[in-house]
C-alpha cells in the first residue's frame, strides 16, 4: 500500500476535498486514496463531498451583469483614459456631458410628442390591447456621477419611484421613467440637489 | 479558455486593447460573479464589487507576472475585494458556529444524495466564516488545487488545508443535523 508516512489524519481529511474535485495528484493522491480504501468512514465522507460538489456546480446562480456590466466598465475605462486630456481643460467633460443630456432630452421630448400625436393605437410589439405608457411620457435623462455606486443609485431610484427604461447609452446616459408628471417633477427637483450622485439630469 | 489565451489577452490589455478586455471579461465574468454573489446574497452589491475587480484587472494587467495561473490571480483580486467588503460591514468575524448539537456522524451522503435539497447546503455554507467558505467554493465551483486557492487567498498552503478541514467538518455536521431534523 502506498502511503506518505508524515501525513496526519487531519491532512488526509483536508485533502479529501481535493480528491473529490479531482485536482489531487502524485503521492498525495495515492496516500489519500489508500486511506479511503482502508476506512469506510473516509469513503462515506468522500461520497458526501462529491455529492456536495455536484450540487454546488448544478446550482442556479443570480444572473450576472453580463453585457450591461461590460458597458459600465467600458464607460469608466473611457473616463479614465480621457482624464489626462481633461486635466488640461478644466470642466470640459462635465460640459460635454451636460450638452449630451440636453441633446438626448430633446430627443426624449420629441419622442413623447410624437408618441402622443400617434394616439392610442400605438402599442408594444406582441403586446395585448391594454394601453401601454411609453417610457418617454414622464421620462428623465440622467448621467450618474462616476463615483455613484449601484447601491446608491438603486436607493435613489426606489425613493423617487423611478425605473430605468433605457441605458446606459454609449454616452453613459440613462432614461428613467416616473409614474406621472407630478412624480417626474419631484424627482427632477431632488436629483438636481444630489450632485454627488447625479452629474446631470434633464 | 486556456491559461495561455487569458495571459495573451492580459498582455494586450496592458497595451490598452479594449477588445481584449471585452474577451477577457466575457471569459471570466460569470464564475467571478458567482464567487462574489454567493457570499453576499445581494446581486447589486456583488455587481459593484465585480465592477471594481475588473477595473483593477484593467489597471494592473501590465503587472501580471505569470507566477500563478491567470484565473488564480483574478480570483485573488475578487477574494480581497470581497473580504474588504466584509470588513467594512463588520462581517469578517463571523464564526463557524453551526449545529454544535450534532453528533459526529458524517453520514451526509444521505443528506444530499437522498434528498438533493440545495437549501440545506446553502444554509450550511451561509454559516461558515467568509474565508472558510471561499476555500470550499474555490475548490468546488472552480475545481482549484489547494495551491491555487492559497495563491488566490494570499495565505500559505497549510492555512488552506486547515480552513478546508474545519469547513468540511462543520458542513458535514450541519447537513447531518438538518437532515436529522427533517427526518424526526
Amino acid at each position: 500500500m502506498s502511503t506518505t508516512p508524515d501525513m496526519s489524519r487531519e491532512e488526509i481529511e483536508a485533502l479529501l476535498v481535493f480528491l473529490a474535485n479531482g485536482t489531487l495528484e502524485g503521492p498525495e493522491r495515492a496516500a489519500v486514496e489508500a486511506a479511503v480504501e482502508a476506512d469506510p468512514h473516509l469513503a462515506r465522507e468522500l461520497e458526501a463531498l462529491k455529492a456536495m460538489r455536484a450540487r454546488m456546480q448544478d446550482e442556479e446562480v443570480e444572473p450576472s451583469p453580463g453585457e450591461m456590466g461590460l458597458a459600465r466598465l467600458m464607460r469608466d475605462i473611457d473616463r479614465e483614459t480621457a482624464q489626462p486630456a481633461a486635466a488640461n481643460q478644466p470642466g470640459a467633460p462635465q460640459f460635454w456631458k451636460i450638452a449630451a443630456v440636453l441633446a438626448f432630452g430633446l430627443f426624449v421630448a420629441q419622442s413623447a410628442y410624437f408618441g402622443y400625436m400617434r394616439g392610442p393605437e400605438m402599442q408594444l410589439a406582441g403586446g395585448d390591447d391594454a394601453p401601454v405608457a411609453t417610457p418617454a411620457e414622464h421620462g428623465l435623462t440622467v448621467a450618474f456621477a462616476g463615483t455613484a455606486t449601484e447601491a446608491d443609485i438603486r436607493a435613489l431610484l426606489i425613493s423617487l419611484d423611478l425605473v430605468i427604461v433605457d441605458g446606459p447609452s454609449a454616452l453613459g446616459l440613462y432614461t428613467l421613467a416616473a409614474p406621472d408628471a407630478e412624480a417626474r417633477a419631484a424627482a427632477l427637483e431632488v436629483m438636481q440637489t444630489r450632485p454627488q450622485l447625479v452629474e446631470s439630469v434633464e | 479558455m486556456k491559461n495561455a489565451d487569458l495571459s495573451d489577452l492580459l498582455s494586450r490589455m496592458a497595451g490598452g486593447d479594449k477588445a481584449a478586455f471585452g474577451a477577457f471579461y466575457r471569459a471570466l465574468e460569470k464564475p467571478v460573479f458567482r464567487f462574489i454573489v454567493s457570499k453576499l446574497n445581494d446581486p447589486f452589491e456583488a455587481a459593484d464589487i465585480q465592477h471594481d475587480v475588473f477595473m483593477d484587472i484593467w489597471r494592473s494587467a501590465g503587472r501580471f507576472e505569470g507566477r500563478s495561473a491567470v484565473k488564480t490571480w483574478v480570483f485573488g483580486i475578487a477574494y480581497r475585494k470581497t473580504m474588504d467588503h466584509f470588513r467594512k460591514h463588520g462581517r469578517v468575524d463571523l464564526t463557524d458556529d453551526i449545529c454544535d448539537s450534532a453528533d459526529d456522524s458524517p453520514d451526509a451522503v444521505a443528506c444530499i444524495a437522498a434528498t438533493q435539497e440545495a437549501e440545506h447546503l446553502r444554509f450550511c455554507l451561509d454559516q461558515l466564516k467568509p474565508q472558510h467558505r471561499s476555500a470550499v467554493e474555490l475548490a468546488f465551483y472552480e475545481d482549484m488545487t489547494y495551491g491555487e486557492i492559497a495563491d488566490a487567498s494570499d495565505v500559505p498552503e497549510g492555512t488552506i488545508k486547515t480552513r478546508v478541514f474545519h469547513a468540511k467538518k462543520l458542513l458535514l455536521h450541519c447537513l447531518t443535523a438538518r437532515m436529522k431534523g427533517v427526518a424526526s
